[in-house]
């Protein structure tokens, strides 16, 4: 291991105007707005004190620096007894000691400023904590040092790296290319992602932005909508109007939606490490992310319904923490060749081996209760609502029609399959969603039934892992029970990691 | 040693259904009671008081329907707390804990000891007049904590200990 990581370290000297942009960023999160307020009010009221304005600002820059000064001066970290050691803070000064094998992840993420400035961030998440563990600055061309002395200690478990570390092998030198996305992937991922919640997504941020313009400027926002509105009312007498509509809308989403894929996308690499995959993406800021196979607690892959004709997945690994992570820290894998995904699964559990096990299916009374407790429930709720309030709401009843159909179609295509070493359970509607987990990798069980499940013999069996969990509902009871028992069994003749 | 690698026969593996469980204490119900009392006097007050109060506009009918239908969900919860209570029972086996609970719907969660990271006996303030205690049983699990309510104090500390004794000892078993 490098000897200058046993010593305390502290974060590069050029990592100090990345800490002033992160800082600034943060505050003006916060506090942006109260300066915003004070620029407008600099323009409309002509007796304002312009020292008010340049204390405000006094006072946020003043802020940052010491903030920035506090982690530049005051953050050190150092790798020694195979454990990561941070220490932070003036005041309240705090210790953060995460033993090596307990890592689940590195991240490494570093955006224009920080490759200006030649440094990278590093993320360190564990099992057990909701956001991760630690981040700080080292210099970008220490990363492969950094990431070698940590996995050959995170794999150190058990006595098969004794060799590895003797040799010091750069982890770099080990890598097997996979693949990486083409532009054309990108563009097929694009045109094929699910336009509607893109919508949505613009519809949010367009609405949050109003509000926030409409306090400042109230009138001109206000007529502005009006005239949009009222052009949209116009165009909805005609029929050319609603096609020039609906196009409009179609185009708009489609730009957006290959705008999300080239930002989620852009220059994805993956390759295959000696102990995991190292993933390598991003258009403003380059991610690195090392998985080593270990830690990977149930792997899934999902495409909505134009992307299951078209055979492109979203393929995820889904390690500790994953259920409640962050969502900018998850990757999303593109998967445009259908032979990949049992490339990036078979380390893990090969998802061929399932396909000669018996199928077992959800029971068609799960359609029948959905539709009486939910459903029927639901379209009871909107008429109440629309003769209550007096407002036309037929065109909500659209949502029921939609989750309705789902709910049959999930019952007549999801399948699970299982043998001694985990379960594969393929969700399908009108898309698709399948998880695989090792009965290893399982940590508590939960066997549900309602009343009505117990009249029909039936069951809801939940799996949960540290990744998140799997719900199967309404299998036969003797199913359910089995499936149950065979998954204690092999959870309790193995050990988790 | 050889390698072996037998067929298992699903059926003839252990039953988790046929473990023997044991009720919970019926001072139990107590805490229930007095815990719903609470939520009842504080909360119903303050959430009639919003919506009488702070949302004048709002149609006179639509208040009422919305009061009758928190207090509907307020005794909707007295009803699932009896029912819970009335079903809850818990059973050790060799490896693992099993605590069956819920009204209307059933949940059975069984917990490997191999699989508890750390275990706690929490008292709160209303079962500490009962003599109650709850036991924590964390796990890596995304759903977070697992806690047996309705124990005697004593009751608590001596399966915790277990637990502690078992999660030091708990070795894999290799039939």
């Amino acid at each position: 291991m490098n000897e200058a990581l046993t010593h305390k370290i502290r974060q590069p000297l050029n990592a100090f105007p990345y800490l002033i942009f992160k800082y600034l960023n943060a505050l003006s999160k916060v506090f942006g707005i109260f300066l915003v307020l004070e620029l407008f009010r600099l323009f409309t009221k002509e007796d304002y004190k312009l020292i008010k304005l340049f204390f405000l600002l006094a006072v946020f820059i003043i802020v940052t620096v010491i903030l920035a000064l506090k982690e530049y001066i005051f953050l050190y970290y150092q790798i020694e007894n195979h454990q990561l050691i941070i220490h932070n803070g003036f005041i309240k000064k705090s210790k953060t000691v995460i033993p090596l094998k307990k890592i689940q992840n590195i991240t490494t993420k570093s955006n224009w400023l920080q490759k200006l400035l030649g440094v990278t961030s590093i993320i360190i998440d564990t099992a057990g904590s909701e956001k991760e563990e630690a981040e700080f600055i080292i210099k970008a061309k220490n990363i492969e040092d950094f990431k070698n002395a940590v996995l050959l200690n995170n794999n150190a478990e058990a006595s098969v790296n004794t060799e590895l570390s003797q040799k010091e092998v750069p982890i770099k030198k080990s890598y097997a290319y996979i693949f990486e996305t083409r532009t054309v992937d990108i563009l097929k991922l694009g045109l094929s992602a699910n336009h509607l919640e893109t919508l949505l997504i613009v519809a949010a941020f367009v609405f949050s932005q109003m509000q926030d313009l409409k306090k400042f400027f109230k009138e001109s926002v206000e007529n502005l909508s009006h005239s949009s509105s009222s052009i949209v009312e116009q165009s909805l007498h005609t029929v050319w109007g609603i096609i020039v509509l609906v196009f409009g809308l179609l185009v708009l989403t489609i730009i957006f939606s290959i705008a999300r894929s080239v930002l989620k996308y852009f220059d994805f690499k993956i390759s295959k490490t000696d102990n995991g995959f190292y993933l390598k993406y991003g258009l403003f800021s380059t991610i690195e992310k090392i998985v080593p196979i270990k830690k990977i607690q149930m792997i899934q892959w999902s495409a909505n319904a134009l992307r299951l004709k078209l055979k492109l997945y979203e393929f995820k690994f889904l390690t500790t923490g994953d259920d409640d992570q962050n969502k900018k820290l998850k990757t999303y894998i593109p998967i445009t060749q259908v032979s990949l995904l049992n490339t990036l699964a078979m380390d893990y559990c090969n998802p061929s081996s399932f396909y000669s096990h018996q199928k077992i299916r959800i029971q068609k009374q799960y359609v029948f209760i959905t539709f009486l407790l939910k459903i029927i429930p639901l379209v009871l709720v909107i008429i109440l609502m629309a003769f209550l309030l007096q407002i036309e709401l037929v065109y909500l009843l659209a949502l029921p029609m939609y989750w309705g159909f789902q709910t049959f179609l999930k019952q007549k295509k999801s399948y699970l399959q299982f043998h001694h070493e985990g379960i594969f359970f393929n969700e399908q509607s009108y898309g698709s969603k399948v998880n695989i987990v090792r009965w290893d990798k399982l940590q508590t069980l939960c066997f549900q039934q309602s009343r009505f499940q117990k009249k029909n013999k039936l069951a809801t069996l939940k799996l949960n892992s540290s990744a998140g969990k799997i719900t199967i509902p309404y299998l036969t009871f003797t199913q359910a029970e089995q499936l149950y028992n065979l998954a204690l069994y092999k959870m309790e003749t193995t050990e988790w990691r | 040693m050889e390698f072996q690698n037998n067929e298992i026969n699903i059926n003839t593996l252990p039953n988790f259904n046929a473990a023997t469980l044991q009720p919970i204490q019926q001072k139990f119900n107590k805490v229930l009671i007095i815990e719903w009392l609470l939520l009842f006097v504080i909360v119903f007050p303050i959430a009639l008081f919003i919506l009488w109060w702070g949302f004048e506009k709002l149609n006179v009918n639509l208040k009422i329907y919305i009061s009758v239908g928190v207090a509907l969900v307020m005794a909707f919860l007295r009803i699932k707390g009896y029912f819970s209570y009335k079903t809850t029972s818990y059973g050790f086996r060799e490896h693992d804990i099993i605590y069956r609970t819920g009204w209307p719907i059933q949940k059975t969660t069984t917990v490997p000891f191999s699989r508890i990271q750390d275990s706690k006996v929490v008292v709160g303030f209303i079962a500490k007049k009962y003599g109650l205690a709850k036991l924590e049983l964390n796990t890596a699990s995304s759903l977070g904590d697992i806690s047996l309510r309705g124990l005697t104090i004593e009751e608590a500390e001596k399966l915790n200990q277990i637990i502690v004794d078992k999660i030091n000892n708990e070795r894999s078993f290799n039939p």
